[in-house]
């Protein structure tokens, strides 16, 4: 006999509540039983339940760049398998960038929840593996030039069928990856949390009845959406366009540009892309999901900050998108892709964020950093005598906003992953932490200052390290709003052992980028200093609370020589150097 | 809505994927065809006929048809 549960205001909100609760403990399952850094410690996962068609019911969303590929991953393989093609015990994997993916690392992991023979929901898990072979250790080829350079692309296949493993399909991708048993390690956390989900589901199903859990995910569905709208209509009707440039693609040193018109019209807002640049040769163009998920992070950022709308897929039903295949916001086979996700991805918020400033100027941000400053390196431990692979970000500034200073040393705005503790990382990979701060004056000067970035410098401590790098806005600052300066933008150095200065890889090694390069070979005692870039400032200097200029300027986060563009300067107190 | 829809029929071995003329999406396995001035478009939903002819059409003119 099942639980009466009302689906009322009051018992949807239970509904809502255990949804989002069974995706918070799939995510915990991931973060305490993976393997690599990137899960356990850096959170560059997401973990969802969807409906039998795959809409997203649910989520424990650390990654807001996923947004755009949850749904549509499971809802398009569902379009071309047919619902068919799942039955119980069925594990799907899939990180086709044509076909749904951010790009080649992401994997998501779909599980079917059958009750009796009825396909009812999905559980999901998509998340960044940390090694998918690849031209490049780390699995991010700065200067790829195609999708096979980027890895091992796995169509929707299945890896568990009824329970079982799928060998065959097992033995392919572990023969590809460089570090097979972090990916092994990795995948098993993603299908723990599958299996949790599907318990936790069929548990809850249990509870109140299939019925009512089923209809109940499709009214909070229908709720969002209503409700999302209702925000849409309050933001003023008419178009709103702002252009960027890009500083280049990692293989060639020009720029290229994207366009945006965000029109409000009603209860829905489209961004059409239409214009933006045909997609580059290199991997900064992104993928059709991955521009979905820049426009719903900048509608969600205007219109409903504080996340009171249960996030699921009625909220993404009032956005729409013009995104041209074959252009930078939707490549196309056998265009490459990863940059596009981590470094184009946050600069498309901070365009459409540009766009929308024209409609709701109280509501948007300045420019963040807009760069996941990617490291990737790899190599045989010296202790251990196994070869390892490791993906590093960390964190930038992000830009001031019309109530406050931007945030300092955070990871993108398009991702809530959290920086590898030190400890951590040395103990897993053979690089010497000497240095590691937040860097004075590296915030845009304005009314409310961008926050700052951070800097780092290691010493590699094995025989030797292949090292790539993908980082951006190093020739292009992230910009301030409305009177806002510039942020200080990013910078990539090396030390090479017995050497006195540190100078660009570009100089040293002959890469054509200085920021963006593939498989470079350290040497022990090396040294790489990196700083990532700074937020874009909001709003005039001139108008900055004078106060909040003395403590900035006592904290170290602003010089005393900088404190003089703020106009009246910090006043009398002194600064303390950092 | 005028269009229809066409079902793809495709191999398993056709690695190929289509994409939406209007929006830009995949379009997995059928397609939703409708006249768009110049010949028939190829898109991914009724709603994509929809946003053609309220905002794309008038905003950057009639597309060529599909290939």
């Amino acid at each position: 006999m099942n639980e009466k549960l009302e689906l009322d205001n009051v018992g949807l909100h239970v509904l809502h509540n255990a949804f989002t609760n069974i995706a918070a403990e799939m995510a915990l399952v991931m973060m305490k039983t993976s393997y690599s850094t990137i899960f356990n410690e850096g959170l560059d996962f997401s973990t969802v339940l969807l409906d039998a068609r795959g809409n997203l019911i649910a989520e424990k969303n650390f990654t807001p760049s996923m947004m755009g590929a949850i749904p549509n991953t499971v809802a398009w393989t569902l379009e071309e398998f047919g619902p068919e093609f799942f039955s119980p015990g069925d594990i799907v994997v899939h990180n086709d960038p044509y076909r749904g993916q951010c790009h080649l690392p992401e994997h998501m992991m779909m599980k079917p929840i059958f009750l009796g023979e009825e396909l009812v929901a999905f559980s999901g898990a998509i998340g960044h593996v940390a090694e998918v072979g690849g031209k490049a250790p780390g699995r991010f080829a700065s200067d790829a030039t195609d999708v096979y350079q980027e890895g091992l692309r796995l169509p929707p296949v299945k890896l568990m069928e009824g329970g079982e493993y799928a060998e065959q399909v097992w033995r392919i991708v572990l023969a590809n990856h460089r570090t097979p048993v972090n990916t092994w390690g990795d995948f098993h956390a993603m299908i723990g949390a599958l299996n949790v989900g599907e318990r936790r589901f069929s548990a809850l199903a249990e509870r109140y009845g299939t019925e009512t859990v089923v209809d109940g995910g499709q009214r909070l569905i229908d709720y969002s959406e209503k409700r999302l709208r209702a925000e849409v209509v309050d933001l003023p009707d008419g178009k709103y366009e702002a252009e960027m440039q890009v500083e280049d693609d990692g293989v060639g040193s020009d720029p290229f540009t994207v366009r945006v018109k965000v029109v409000i019209r009603g209860d829905e807002v489209i961004a059409d892309f239409t214009g933006s640049s045909p997609q580059v040769r290199g991997p900064m163009n992104c993928t059709f999901v991955v521009a979905l998920s820049a426009i719903y992070n900048a509608v969600f950022c205007v219109t409903d900050p504080e996340a009171l709308i249960p996030r699921n897929s009625g909220c993404y039903r009032p956005v729409r998108i013009i995104a041209p295949p074959g252009s930078v916001v939707n490549v196309v086979h056998p265009g490459p892709s990863v940059g596009g996700n981590t470094d184009l991805q946050p600069k498309l918020v901070d365009l459409l964020l540009a766009a929308l400033s024209q409609a709701v100027p109280g509501r948007v941000a300045a420019s963040s950093g807009g760069s996941s400053s990617n490291l990737l390196f790899g190599g045989t431990h010296p202790e251990t005598g196994r070869y390892y692979s490791n993906y590093h970000f960390d964190g930038m500034g992000a830009g001031g906003t019309n109530e406050k200073d931007g945030n300092d040393a955070e990871v993108t705005r398009h991702s809530n992953c959290r920086n590898t503790p030190i400890e951590v990382f040395e103990h897993r990979y053979p690089l010497l932490t000497l240095e590691y701060g937040m860097v004075t004056d590296s915030g845009g000067a304005g009314r409310h200052r961008g926050g700052l970035s951070t800097t780092r410098t290691m010493r590699v401590t094995a025989p030797e390290i292949t090292f790539s790098a993908l980082f951006d806005r190093s020739r292009i600052a992230p910009t301030g709003l409305f009177g806002g300066e510039d942020g200080l933008g990013s910078l990539l150095l090396v030390k090479r052992r017995g050497e006195d200065e540190f100078r660009s890889f570009d100089e040293v090694f002959g890469v054509a980028s200085p920021t963006k390069f593939t498989n470079v070979v350290l040497c022990e005692g090396d040294e790489i200093r990196y700083r990532t870039p700074g937020g874009g400032g909001f709003g005039d200097p001139a108008e900055r609370d004078p106060e909040a200029l003395q403590a900035d300027v006592a904290d170290g986060y602003v010089s005393r020589e900088a404190a003089g563009r703020y106009g009246a300067g910090p006043g009398p107190q002194e600064g303390t150097a950092r | 809505m005028k269009g229809h829809w066409v079902e793809f029929d495709r191999h398993w071995r056709d690695t190929d994927v289509v994409n939406c003329q209007v929006c830009g999406r995949l379009i997995p396995s059928r397609a939703w065809m409708f006249d768009g001035g110049r010949g028939e478009l190829r898109s991914c939903s009724p709603d994509c006929e929809e946003i053609y002819f309220s905002y794309v059409e008038p905003e950057h003119g009639p597309k060529e048809a599909a290939k």
